[in-house]
Formats: structure tokens, C-alpha cells, sequence
């Protein structure tokens, strides 16, 4: 990389968005911004503990199950829609 | 319209708990995180809890955890919360407060899965700390002290793992690591020292003690396994037994873990998800560990965190219901069911299970239970029992714990002796035998022609000895100088010296006395006809006769202040006359009986007290805030009314008066916690105490007292002793919290719809659950399900029941047993068919099509919602007949209310108005948890991310439709951008932080305004009172403004953000952050006071009156 593509808007965006998970860009894909949404949610419910609670109270399970579940679904989000191509 | 909102019930849930020694020195403490409120528990050696500190700190704490610097004494605690700052915090003994020692920024706010705050790690000295979020994030900051041994903390330092997978590629074969990080403090880096892969399952991870202690390395608690972990060293699996009763496609997961360590050795206890636990044994030597050991130790309810205290307690702080306190009894050492990882056998099918039944508790016994009504799943407010005040009749705990609790606003009191007595009484007193005394002597109480005398000992029992007159009533017993009594009866005074020598005072002539005052040096009777006498304990311990007074009129009251420290007499006395006025007189030697000042009140007053008000921040020992000496009075009109005296002029200043009941208030002086407090006797006790720098007025959970005395045994330190009837009753009162309110539990039972008896409203919540067969189930039993919790089955199965209950006598009247699987909420339907209040009889069953989740009667016809269909449905006599209905909502209806000939219907995405034409809608998507209709045009609602929200008609739609002939059926089918053709106006916004399930409008004191309460999943009560003065509105906001100025939140997060972390917060003053003005250091309070042009006297003024409005 040369010294002066540093400083152009589009290696500052990249940069940004490998620091912060989860900010979009003019390219996104429906399928990763639905992924995104998607862990966005998980985290907030684990984050939010009444809200885990009330699920919890809901399905019939202890709390930590149900952070758990949220858990292992936040990391393995494979595809929101099945049978989408998904662009690499 | 404007809000005040304030939270009338703490949350009583725990989100996690973590011990340690955070006053310094060897007591063990506990500090619990409530969702959005820290508090500081303290187990006393008997094992009762006490909560030292509570305070609410606007955010969502998410983690805690505490660590201690080497050699120090002292524990700090790290709460990790959704500030985006790393705040530690320090325990003041002194102030009762929690200092912020350090507070760090590292992000933009919020609860997001990038951002640390999530986990936090402590390293094993203390030296380093890492907060990580949920994903990639983390963050380390070092530890130290300076040269004067003050805490510091670096600036973070990075150990995130740079790759991220946006495109869910990698997620396909995603494999969970176990990486441990090494600060290297000379570098000050941090390094990913060794990463492995491990069990995919991986939930939780437990250090193993290192250094001399230990192997050092981890436990990781996956679903099914414990693995031990070490860098270098193989890894050791064990299984986890299973209940022989779990289904097998269900896993075992650990919930919460707790470490024990003593010198010679060190144990695990792991609960799992249905509340075994487990003790975890390492067997290591030279060559790292060689076995790990996994054994049945107890069952619990399920926790969600544990504390092991070096007290040999164990703290479990339930994740739903009540906690508990329990003691050890053994450690687990005989033989039960254990799992080893030298006996693991691994066969094709995989790892052969190890099973185990559950038992009765056979090292653990529960010494102490903290109430918590987590969650609260639906709640009525209502007078069913017709007493002054509603009580609130909430449904809580979930599955074998659910109970319907009522709740009534005081504090809660433990009854400890009730005996009858000969006659009825009319005073009670108690009285010491000396000044230093620690107890009460004897209790003296009065008839209306006698006096009987209790001494006080290993039992109560009648002494005739005392020296007390027992033939005629006593209108006052104390103690007077240093080791003498004093009993005035209405004749003399008759004055009982220590070593039993008695002087005799006569009334003169034909007079009888009629009022006394005295504080134990000074005493001034009031003869009939209105003379005062004065008299003084002199050097020698005779009472003197030192001045007489003659009033316009009879006295009805007298009082005199309490002797000030380090001073012969108090200069005020205070007397009340029939003429409606207070005077205060001195009695000063120079100007002795002389008027100081006269109040006018509204009403002759009844009784007196001054009481000395140290309006500190509470800490331990007391205060450090100048006393203010209040004058209490209690007007035959029922009215307390308060002012303040002033020390040196004895003038009467900033009073306030309070309705308390329909009887003149009596008010007696008693100690809680050591610091003068009053007790108020109307038609219900009150007690007027300081807690946290407010002087709280709050009623007492009990009946109707006449009189009342402190009384002090070994017994019971601070307890009352009061007449109420023919009997006596000894009590204590539990606890001090703000505004707490007192649960009885009426019924621990299955409840999912409840109907209060003679009430026509149910109050349905989905829960799944699943039921232990018939009810034959045994309270004794050793295997209760309260303890156990139900088998668990698969998620498709429902089974329910509808009870009908009398709360009287906590019995249930009818229990409808729901019987198939399929027919669970469409058989609800039935429960509005009511049949005379006491049963319920099945009538018919109508088969629909999806489940309906909400029911509501409309102009005799029942209102069904089905999925996103509203349908109208008549009483048929085979099913429910068909009327008509709206198939138009976009999503899932959850609550439907009627009033008038309008529906408001709340939909879990969208709530709309609906005459079977949807006229109006809102604009915003919503989840909706709970709605209710405050109006003709205004709805309240509130959605599952803690928002409280009113909707309203616009006033030109309302009229409208209310002229429009077809109902606006005309307009509904043109239609508007797919809603409805009108839409809502929000006018009230506000995020309280917890979900909230239920919403009533209602009023909770005799004439005071309606507000709107709520409860909450995480067990707490809160109330909306609308403003009613433009001035008001005016001075909180303005109060609110400052105080988020000078009192940010103490873990960091922005008052303004949190109460706007959905919405923007719209008309709603927050009274919590309001309350938290006294705890204010003084010239910060005066600082504010200046810039609001009032004195901080008048601000809490106003707080008290706001409370006083609601509750």
C-alpha cells in the first residue's frame, strides 16, 4: 500500500469496519447485513438481562440456558435465507 | 401531560452476586447487582441478611467482579455494565456509599456485542483486569498503586483477535478456543500465550487456584463435560451426572460455579440448570492433575450466581424466587454418586453417562431466605380485602415457585409474643432500672383503674415488688436521673428511688393531672384547668419542684425535647391546647416558662414528640450532618404535622402536615438501627425514620395499635411492645429499605390465570410449564418441587390449570385442570364465563384456529384475538357463535381493552385502535409486553425493551369518528400507507430499563392522585404520577437538569442516554435520580439549591411531597 492510499476515503472506511463489527458499507449484501442484525440482537439479549429473563420464563428454561442458546446461535449464524449465494 | 416516575419496589431480582471484604477487615459481604441497582449485603453471624446499601445507578449492570491488591485489606469491586466504561468502585464504611475510584472510557455507549463490559476477568494477584464483550473485544488495564498506596489504573491495552467473520463462512466450522493472555508488565503488553481448541459446548470457565495453592489452569464447563485445562498439560474430562429422570436429548449445562479455598485445600461447586450441585475435586501432585472428581452434593433451586463465604455460608441468589442464605453442614465428604475422569468411559455411542437421583439436602440447611419477586408475570391492583389502601395482588415466580403474593405498601415487622391481658389496656410503657442499662427492666401497663407490671427476664411474668402503684391507672412510667422511677398517676407523681425509698407528690386540692412530659431529667405535668408544673432531677436525684405556669385553657398535649448532649436540661417544651395552637416555652432557669413561639394548626393538637433528625447519609455510626430538632404533632383530624424548631430561638419554621388516617395520630419515640425514629399511631401504624438522608414516612404492615413503648431485651434489641384490644404485642420491624413493601405469600402453587374473587378481569401469562401429574404433592416432601422443579419435557407440551382464589383465606376455591395437550390456551376462552364468583364451571369448548392470547368482553360479547385475526364472538349454547371480524393486523395481537364503544388493541408489533375498523395506528413498530387504557383517547403500553410509552388520539381524529355515522368505516377503506388512516400521537416516552409485564392505573393512598404502576421481570414496582402544576413540572425538570449534572450515574452511563436508550425520553421526570438529591454532599446540595432560588430544606420538602402523593 503506498503512502497516499492511506488517507483516502476508502482504506479509512475498510479500516473502520475492521475495527468496528458490524458497520455497514455501500456493498453490503443483504445476507450480511441480516447476519449482522441478527447478532446484533443475540448480543443485546445476552447484554439485557431481563430480556434474557423473560425468554427464559417463556420457554421454560434457566436463564443461563437461554444465554447460552443465544450464544452458540450469535456465533454460528450460518444464513438467514437458505439456498442464498453468498458472495465472498 | 407530564410524569414523575418513581420506583416504589426495588428490583428483587439478582443478576449476579460476587463476595467479598469490601469494608475492610475479616467481614464477609456480598454485593449484588439488580439489573440497574447495586446493593451491599451483609449475612450477620446468626445468617440473616442485611442489605447495608442500595443505589441505583442508570444502566444495566451486565458483570461484576472484585479483586484485592497484594497485602491489601480491602476489596474492590469492577462492574462491567452497558456505560462502555470501566468503573471500579470502593465500599465507604464511613459514609455508607460507594465510591467511584476510577472510571475509564473505552467506546460509544451502548449494550452491543462489540463492546467489552460483557466478561470480566480479574488476574490471580489483582495486578491486571479484562473486560470483554461478546465478541472480539478485549480489553486490559493494569492494576497498581501509587506511592501513597492509592489505587491506579492504566490505560487499556488491546487483546483483540483482528479477524472477523462478516460473511458467516467461517461460522460454518466455527470451533471455540480456550486462549490464555499473559501481561508482561515489563512491556507492558499482552500476549495470546496459548490457544486450543475445545469442546464446542464450552459455557463457562473456573480458575484453578496456581502457586503454591494449586495446579493452576482452568475448568472449562461445557454441556455435559467438565474439562481441566492447563497449558502443556493433557486434558481431564469428566461427565456430569444427569438426573435418571432427564430426557436424553437434553444436555446438562453448569450455571453457576463458586470457588472454596483454605490453605490445605481447595473445592468447586458447580450448579447445574436444573440446581444440582456439584463438588469438584482436583487429585494433583508433582505431575499436574491426575483426577478430577465430580460429586453430587445438593439440590437448590437454580442460582445464578453463587458466593461461598469464609463463614462457612453459602449465598445462592436464585435466578427466579426467593434467595436464600445457606449454612454448611458438611462438605460432602461421605459417600455419594461421583463422576471421575478415571473412571470415564468412552463407548461407540460416545461417553458413558453417569446418572444420579436427587435427595433431600444433606450438607447444605437454609438458615435465612431475601425475598425477590422476580418476575413479576401479571399484577391487579385492587382493595379486595376493603382496607385504607389497595393491595397489589401480584403473580410471581415461574413453574413450581409461583406464588401470588400481596403486596401492601410498609415495612415489614416480625411478630414475636401476642399474650392477652385481664382487661384492656389503655398505655404501655417500658422502662431500664439504670441509665446504663442495657434492657428494659419491666413493662408497665396501665388499666383504666389499675397498673400491672411485667418484669422482663428469661420470661415476662408480673412482679409486685417494683414499687409501683398497682391501684390506680399511670399516665406516664419513666425513668428519671440515673437509677430512679417515676410513675405519675393522676393523683402525684410518685418517685421510686434505686435503693426502694419513695417521695410522694400530691396534687393540690382537687386537681388531678391530666399530661406529662419529660425526657428523664426534666418533667412537667399539666393539672386540669391548665396549669403546668415544672420539675428538675437535682445534683442529688430528688425531683424538684422549679416553676408553675397557668395556661388560658386545658392542655391537650405536652413534650419535652431530649436533653442535649453534654447539657443539664432542654430548653423546649412544647404544649398543646385545645384552642388549636402549639406554643413552645422555655425552660431556660433565666426565662423559664416564657412563650417562645405559637403555631396555629388545624385541628387541637393530640399528641407530641420532638424528635432530633441527623439528616445524614447514614453511615454506620451516624452522621455527619447538623441535628435538626422536628417537632411532630398529631392533630385529632388525623393529620401529622411537622416543623422544625429551631435549636437556639425556638422558633417554628418549615412545616408540613400529612394525612396518616382516621384516628388522631399518637406518636411514640422508638430506635431503629440505633438512631431515633417515631412510631405513629392512627388507624394504621406508621414509622417516620431516616433512611439514606430522607426522613421516610411509611406504614407499618401490621393492624391497628393503641399504644406503644421501645423495648429492649436480649432477646430483641430494637423491638416495640404496644397495646392493640386486650392484648399485648411484642414485635420488631425487619427492615429499614426505602419504600419496600411486604409480601405475603398467600399460595406457592401453579398459577397462570388468576381471577381475583369477585372480579371480572383475568390476567393471563404464557408460560410454559410443564406439571408434576396430579396434585398429591406433599409441602413435607422431601423431593418438593419448589426445590427440585418439575421434570423437564419437551417444548411442545403445555399443561395448565385456572384457580380461582379467596385471598382471604388463601384457598382456592375452583381449580379447572386443563386436560389435552392441544386444547391449553383455546380452553382459556371459558374464564369469562364466571359463574357466581366462587367456581367455575366448564360450559363449552369453541375449537379456533391459532392461539388466542388475548380475550376481552365488548358490550356483552367476547372479544377473541386469534393470531392477527380480532374476532367477535356471542354466547352460543353448544360454542361460541361468529360475529364478525378484522383480519387486517400485521402481526400477532397480545392485549385487546374495551371502554365504550372503542377497542384498543395491542399487537406485539403495532398497537391500533380498532372499531373492527382500524382507525388510528401508531407510527412506531413495538413489541409489546403489557398495554393499558387510560383514556377515552390514550393508551399506555409498554414494549419488551423497557420502554414505557402513552399513546393519543388526536383531538380533531377523536371527534371525528365520534360524529362520523359509519364509524369511519368510509374512511378505513381508503386507507393510508397500509395502516390505518389516522395515526397516533406518542406524548410520553420513557425507558425504565427493566421489561415491564403489566400496567394499572390506580391509586394507592385515600385521596391521593391516580398513577400509572408497573411491575417488572426483574421483581420491581414503579409508579407514573402525572403533574398537575405547571410550577411542578417547571422545578423537577430543573432539578432533574442539575442533578444530572452534578450527580452523574456512578457507573458511568449518561442519565440522559440510559432514559433515552430506545427513544428519545419525552415528558417524564425521573424521580429516582430526583431522591438521590440528599445523599448530595451539603454544599452540593446547596449548590443546587442556589441555582433553583430555594434552600435545600425546601427541595426535600418538595421530594416528600411528591413521594407522599403516590404513596
Amino acid at each position: 500500500m503506498q503512502a497516499s492510499d492511506r488517507f483516502n476515503i476508502n482504506s479509512q472506511l475498510e479500516h473502520l469496519q475492521a475495527k468496528y463489527v458490524g458497520t455497514g458499507h455501500a456493498d453490503l449484501n443483504r445476507f450480511e447485513w441480516a447476519v449482522n442484525i441478527q447478532r446484533d440482537s443475540y448480543a443485546s439479549y445476552i447484554g439485557h438481562y431481563p430480556m434474557l429473563a423473560y425468554f427464559a420464563v417463556a420457554e421454560n428454561e434457566s436463564i443461563g440456558r437461554e444465554r447460552y442458546n443465544f450464544m452458540q446461535k450469535e456465533k454460528t449464524i450460518k444464513s438467514c435465507s437458505s439456498g442464498y449465494e453468498v458472495k465472498c | 401531560m407530564y410524569l414523575y416516575n418513581l420506583t416504589l419496589q426495588q428490583a428483587t431480582g439478582i443478576v449476579s452476586a460476587i463476595n467479598g471484604n469490601f469494608s475492610g477487615g475479616k467481614i464477609q459481604e456480598i454485593v449484588v447487582a439488580r439489573g440497574k441497582i447495586l446493593s451491599l449485603l451483609r449475612p450477620d453471624e446468626l445468617g440473616k441478611l442485611h442489605t447495608l446499601h442500595s443505589v441505583e445507578i442508570f444502566g444495566c449492570i451486565r458483570s461484576l467482579a472484585q479483586f484485592r491488591l497484594t497485602g491489601a485489606q480491602k476489596d474492590y469491586i469492577v462492574v462491567g455494565s452497558d456505560s462502555v466504561r470501566i468503573v471500579i468502585l470502593e465500599y465507604n464504611k464511613e459514609k455508607n456509599v460507594f465510591d467511584k475510584v476510577h472510571q475509564e472510557t473505552f467506546g460509544k455507549s451502548g449494550c452491543r456485542r462489540i463492546l467489552p463490559g460483557q466478561y470480566l476477568a480479574i488476574g490471580p494477584k489483582g495486578r491486571a483486569v479484562m473486560i470483554g464483550a461478546c465478541e472480539k473485544q478485549k480489553l486490559v488495564y493494569v492494576l497498581n498503586r501509587d506511592t501513597a498506596a492509592r489505587l491506579t489504573i492504566s490505560s487499556p491495552l488491546e487483546a483483540h483477535k483482528s479477524h472477523q467473520d462478516s460473511t458467516g463462512v467461517a461460522a460454518g466450522e466455527a470451533q471455540k478456543h480456550l486462549t490464555f493472555y499473559e501481561l508482561d508488565l515489563g512491556l507492558n503488553h499482552v500476549s495470546r500465550k496459548w490457544s486450543e481448541q475445545v469442546d464446542n459446548g464450552a459455557n463457562m470457565l473456573v480458575t484453578v487456584p496456581g502457586g503454591g495453592d494449586g495446579p493452576s489452569g482452568v475448568l472449562v464447563c461445557a454441556e455435559n463435560f467438565v474439562i481441566y485445562k492447563n497449558q502443556g498439560h493433557p486434558d481431564i474430562r469428566t461427565v456430569i451426572p444427569r438426573r435418571a429422570d432427564l430426557p436424553e436429548e437434553r444436555g446438562v449445562l453448569i450455571m453457576s460455579a463458586a470457588t472454596h479455598k483454605q490453605k490445605s485445600m481447595f473445592f468447586f461447586l458447580l450448579q447445574t440448570e436444573y440446581g444440582d450441585i456439584f463438588k469438584v475435586t482436583l487429585e494433583h501432585g508433582n505431575d499436574g492433575v491426575t483426577e478430577l472428581k465430580i460429586k453430587y452434593f445438593d439440590t437448590i433451586p437454580v442460582t445464578a450466581s453463587m458466593c461461598v463465604l469464609k463463614t462457612g455460608f453459602l449465598f445462592a441468589a436464585s435466578e427466579f424466587g426467593n434467595h436464600a442464605l445457606y449454612q454448611f453442614q458438611a462438605i460432602g465428604d461421605d459417600p455419594d454418586v461421583e463422576s471421575s475422569s478415571s473412571t470415564l468411559m468412552e463407548t461407540e455411542e460416545g461417553f458413558q453417562p453417569v446418572f444420579f437421583q436427587p435427595r433431600g439436602l444433606k450438607n447444605l440447611v437454609r438458615i435465612d431466605q431475601a425475598e425477590s419477586l422476580m418476575p413479576i408475570m401479571d399484577m391487579k391492583i385492587a382493595n379486595l380485602f376493603e382496607e385504607e389502601t389497595p393491595q397489589i395482588y401480584s403473580l410471581c415466580g415461574r413453574g413450581p415457585r409461583s406464588s401470588l403474593r400481596i403486596l401492601r405498601p410498609g415495612l415489614a415487622i416480625s411478630e414475636m409474643a401476642v399474650s392477652q391481658l385481664p382487661g384492656v389496656p389503655s398505655a404501655v410503657w417500658t422502662v431500664k432500672k439504670n441509665v446504663n442499662d442495657a434492657f428494659d427492666a419491666y413493662i408497665v401497663v396501665s388499666f383504666a383503674n389499675a397498673t400491672l407490671v411485667l418484669s422482663i427476664g428469661e420470661t415476662v411474668e408480673e412482679v409486685s415488688d417494683s414499687g409501683f402503684l398497682d391501684t390506680t391507672p399511670s399516665l406516664a412510667i419513666s425513668l428519671i436521673g440515673d437509677d430512679s422511677l417515676m410513675q405519675v398517676q393522676p393523683n402525684g407523681i410518685r418517685h421510686i428511688r434505686e435503693d426502694g425509698r419513695i417521695n410522694e407528690w400530691r396534687t393540690p386540692g382537687k386537681r388531678t393531672i391530666v399530661k406529662v412530659g419529660s425526657n428523664g431529667l426534666q418533667v412537667v405535668i399539666a393539672l386540669s384547668g391548665g396549669e403546668l408544673i415544672y420539675f428538675e432531677v437535682d445534683m442529688t436525684g430528688q425531683l424538684m419542684e422549679v416553676e408553675k405556669h397557668e395556661m388560658s385553657g386545658d392542655v391537650s398535649c405536652l413534650d419535652i425535647a431530649p436533653v442535649p448532649e453534654g447539657r443539664q436540661r432542654s430548653r423546649f417544651l412544647a404544649v398543646g391546647s385545645y384552642d388549636n395552637t402549639i406554643r413552645i416555652l422555655s425552660l431556660d432557669p433565666d426565662d423559664c416558662m416564657q412563650a417562645l413561639s405559637v403555631q396555629s394548626v388545624s385541628s387541637p393538637p393530640e399528641s407530641l414528640l420532638f424528635l432530633e433528625v441527623k439528616a445524614s447519609i447514614g453511615g454506620e455510626d451516624g452522621a455527619d450532618h447538623p441535628a435538626n430538632l422536628f417537632l411532630n404533632a398529631g392533630l385529632q383530624n388525623g393529620v401529622l404535622f411537622r416543623t422544625v424548631v429551631d435549636m437556639i430561638t425556638g422558633q417554628l419554621s418549615d412545616s408540613r402536615s400529612r394525612f396518616l388516617g382516621l384516628r388522631a395520630p399518637k406518636l411514640f419515640s422508638v430506635k431503629v438501627r440505633g438512631r431515633p425514629a417515631m412510631l405513629c399511631l392512627s388507624s394504621r401504624p406508621w414509622l417516620g425514620y431516616i433512611h439514606q438522608g430522607h426522613f421516610l414516612l411509611t406504614p407499618l404492615s401490621y393492624e391497628a395499635l393503641e399504644f406503644a413503648a421501645s423495648f429492649s431485651s436480649d432477646q430483641c434489641a430494637e423491638g416495640v411492645v404496644a397495646v392493640s384490644g386486650d392484648t399485648l404485642r411484642v414485635f420488631t420491624i425487619e427492615q429499614s429499605d426505602k419504600g419496600s413493601y411486604t409480601a405475603e405469600e398467600r399460595e406457592a402453587a401453579r398459577k397462570e390465570c388468576f381471577e381475583a374473587a369477585g372480579m371480572g378481569e383475568n390476567g393471563n401469562c404464557t408460560m410454559n410449564q410443564m406439571e408434576n401429574g396430579g396434585d398429591d404433592e406433599d409441602k413435607e416432601d422431601p423431593l418438593s418441587d419448589e426445590q427440585y422443579g418439575y421434570p423437564k419435557a419437551e417444548s411442545s407440551k403445555w399443561v395448565s390449570c385456572i384457580r380461582v382464589l379467596d385471598p382471604r383465606t388463601a384457598t382456592t376455591t375452583c381449580l379447572l385442570e386443563l386436560q389435552d395437550n392441544e386444547a391449553a390456551f383455546s380452553v382459556s376462552v371459558c374464564v369469562l364465563f364466571l359463574e357466581d364468583g366462587r367456581s367455575l364451571e366448564l360450559l363449552h369448548k369453541t375449537q379456533v384456529e391459532g392461539v388466542p392470547l388475548a380475550l376481552c368482553q365488548f358490550q356483552g360479547r367476547l372479544l377473541a384475538a386469534i393470531g392477527s385475526v380480532l374476532r367477535l364472538y356471542d354466547l352460543g349454547k353448544k360454542r361460541l357463535l361468529r360475529k364478525c371480524e378484522n383480519k387486517l393486523f400485521p402481526n400477532t395481537i397480545v392485549s385487546i381493552q374495551t371502554y365504550r364503544d372503542r377497542i384498543y388493541v395491542g399487537a406485539s408489533k403495532r398497537r391500533d385502535e380498532n372499531q373492527l375498523y382500524i382507525f388510528a395506528d401508531d407510527v412506531v413498530p413495538r413489541w409489546l409486553t403489557a398495554s393499558y387504557h387510560i383514556d377515552f383517547d390514550t393508551m399506555a403500553g409498554a414494549d419488551k425493551f423497557g420502554n414505557v410509552y402513552f399513546v393519543r388520539l388526536p383531538q380533531d381524529v377523536s371527534d371525528e369518528i365520534e360524529e362520523d355515522p359509519t364509524g369511519g368505516k368510509i374512511k378505513w377503506e381508503q386507507g393510508r400507507l397500509n395502516g390505518a388512516p389516522d395515526k397516533v400521537e406518542e406524548i410520553v416516552q420513557f425507558h425504565v430499563g427493566d421489561l415491564v409485564t403489566s400496567l394499572q392505573k390506580a391509586s394507592l393512598i385515600p385521596g391521593g392522585g391516580e398513577c400509572v404502576l408497573y411491575g417488572t421481570v426483574m421483581g420491581s414496582l414503579g409508579a407514573l404520577l402525572p403533574f398537575t402544576s405547571r410550577d411542578d413540572v417547571d422545578f423537577f425538570s430543573h432539578l432533574e437538569m442539575h442533578m444530572r449534572q452534578e450527580h452523574p450515574p456512578l457507573c458511568g452511563r449518561d442519565h440522559m442516554a440510559y432514559r433515552s436508550a430506545y427513544f428519545p425520553v419525552k415528558d417524564v421526570i425521573d424521580g429516582d435520580l430526583c431522591e438521590q438529591f440528599p445523599a448530595l454532599p451539603l454544599d452540593l446540595q446547596r449548590k443546587i439549591a442556589d441555582e433553583l432560588d430555594r434552600t435545600p430544606g425546601e427541595i426535600l420538602k418538595k421530594l416528600e411531597e411528591v413521594r407522599n402523593k403516590i404513596i
